[in-house]
């Protein structure tokens, strides 16, 4: 029995929700800093005047007139997603959540007893969700099946009850190529129950294994595990800046402090970093944000910074502040791989032992770097600035 | 975040200056005390920063100050003095 919570257009919830806009109004996200002049999700009120995701601006305003639109801030959305999942796993749920940033599914029958049914069970993942945000939780035995029951918000136990509650939706809403769903269109094929009763041997002939997946996704018999997420040791760290920076040296150095006090907070907890995502506040109001996997776990702020510093260079507009928000989990002592170092190495060692040095002396001053800010900037105040000296 | 995060160098301060009639500096008052401008070097003027909310319009003097120092010194538009520390 698998258990889906829903939140359709949850990203867009949340900004209208950050905009202090009505979701009846005909609003919808905007473009991206940067990113071509293209709107993403919009309300019904908006889609019944005829605007759709991945229309031009132009297009979208000529269509409705009164359309609004918001600046997306995936990273708002993405710390909102983070808190259901972080609510649903409070109940005991191995959670996987979905790409799409608005489904979460988990396996429910370990979870019945320990509720006291199914229906508290239900009832305490509802209360998971953010309140009015429009929530669903659908019950099916398969992943497919439940997510479509969450759409409708019911509860299906057997596999041919299922099978029953597909066949009357829309083929179009299975997970095939845009191939197959031109194929399936011309064969005047049109909803999933026709798809179910497809003879396999047809299906596999004219849309191979996909097309034989998504038939038993439409019986109700699609065999699929959940793979939940291992729950991350969060770590974070952030840094806001007195007036919006722009200047690439200067949000180096500032990334660099904070990938240093991640890895030494992982290092104290006994861990290492394995991945982090780098978030930052644009000038604008939007956010831009960058996941970066690490090859291996590692405590070594020089490899981390590696990884994450050139993504700095994708930032679209000027920062207000910036965010690091690592998984700890990794295995202890990581990154300690080298026997001899090298002579760069064991001159920053050197220099480190000498700054704990300097730190430990009693009323000692802080050290402190000198960082470049805005180098060609023509106001003083803006062209340098003093940051803590991390070895 | 304390010495812990970034801190801009060279902040600016205000300042108590005298000016002569034709709106050049004449004295500044620096540790409580009026010290008379005996050369300015360089002005120039600075127009910056004009597509923000807070646009950027100030007159530079690097004047030297008795008995000697030297010392930068701006006039904001609306006319009050700063200089950076």
């Amino acid at each position: 029995m698998l258990i889906t919570a829903l939140i359709p257009l949850f990203p867009l919830r949340i900004a209208l929700i950050e905009a202090r806009m009505a979701w009846d109004d005909p609003v919808a996200l905007g473009p991206a800093p940067g990113a071509p002049q293209v709107i993403g999700p919009c309300t019904p009120s908006a889609w019944a005047h005829g605007v759709r995701p991945g229309l031009r601006v132009g297009e979208a305003l000529a269509r409705c007139p009164g359309l609004d639109l918001v600046v997306p801030d995936p990273d708002t959305a993405r710390a909102a997603a983070e808190r259901v999942t972080l609510r649903l796993e409070d109940l005991g749920a191995a959670v996987e959540p979905g790409p799409d940033g608005e489904s979460w599914v988990f396996e429910g029958d370990g979870l019945v007893r320990m509720h006291g049914g199914i229906d508290p069970l239900l009832r305490r993942a509802r209360a998971a969700l953010p309140v009015g945000a429009g929530g669903r939780i659908g019950v099916a035995p398969t992943p497919f099946a439940s997510r479509e029951a969450a759409r409708a918000g019911v509860i299906i136990h057997h596999h041919d009850e299922a099978r029953d509650f597909l066949a009357p939706l829309p083929a179009s809403r299975l997970p095939l190529s845009r191939r197959s769903h031109e194929a399936l269109s011309q064969l005047g094929i049109r909803t999933m129950g026709e798809v179910a009763a497809l003879p396999h041997a047809s299906v596999l002939d004219r849309l191979g294994a996909e097309g034989v997946r998504a038939r038993d996704m439409a019986r109700g018999e699609e065999i699929a595990h959940i793979t939940p997420r291992v729950p991350p040791q969060a770590v974070g760290e952030e840094v806001s800046f007195q007036e919006s920076i722009g200047a690439l040296p200067a949000l180096e150095a500032a990334l660099r402090i904070l990938i240093a006090r991640i890895a030494e907070r992982a290092r104290t907890r006994g861990g290492s970093v394995r991945a982090m995502v780098v978030r930052a506040r644009l000038e604008d109001g939007g956010s831009w944000t960058r996941a970066v996997a690490l090859r291996e776990a590692t405590t070594d702020s020089r490899r981390i910074g590696i990884a994450s510093l050139p993504h700095l260079a994708e930032i679209p507009a000027p920062v207000t502040s910036l965010a690091v928000e690592a998984d700890a989990g990794g295995p202890p002592d990581a990154g300690q791989m080298a026997m001899v170092h090298t002579p760069d190495e064991e001159r920053m060692r050197r220099a480190g032992a000498a700054l704990a040095q300097v730190r430990a002396a009693p009323g000692a001053a802080p050290v402190l770097r000198l960082v470049e800010m805005e180098p060609w900037s023509r106001l003083p105040e803006r062209t340098w600035a003093l940051g803590p000296y991390e070895a | 975040m304390g010495t812990r995060a970034l801190r801009g160098l060279a902040a600016t301060h205000p300042v108590e200056v005298f000016t002569s009639p034709d709106g050049t500096p004449h004295a500044v008052m620096q540790d409580g005390r009026r010290r008379l401008v005996v050369a300015v070097r360089d002005a120039w003027r600075v127009q910056d920063r004009w597509w923000t909310d807070e646009p950027v319009d100030r007159s530079y003097f690097d004047v030297v100050i008795e008995p000697g120092r030297p010392a930068l010194i701006f006039r904001e538009r609306v006319g009050e003095w700063f200089t950076h520390a």
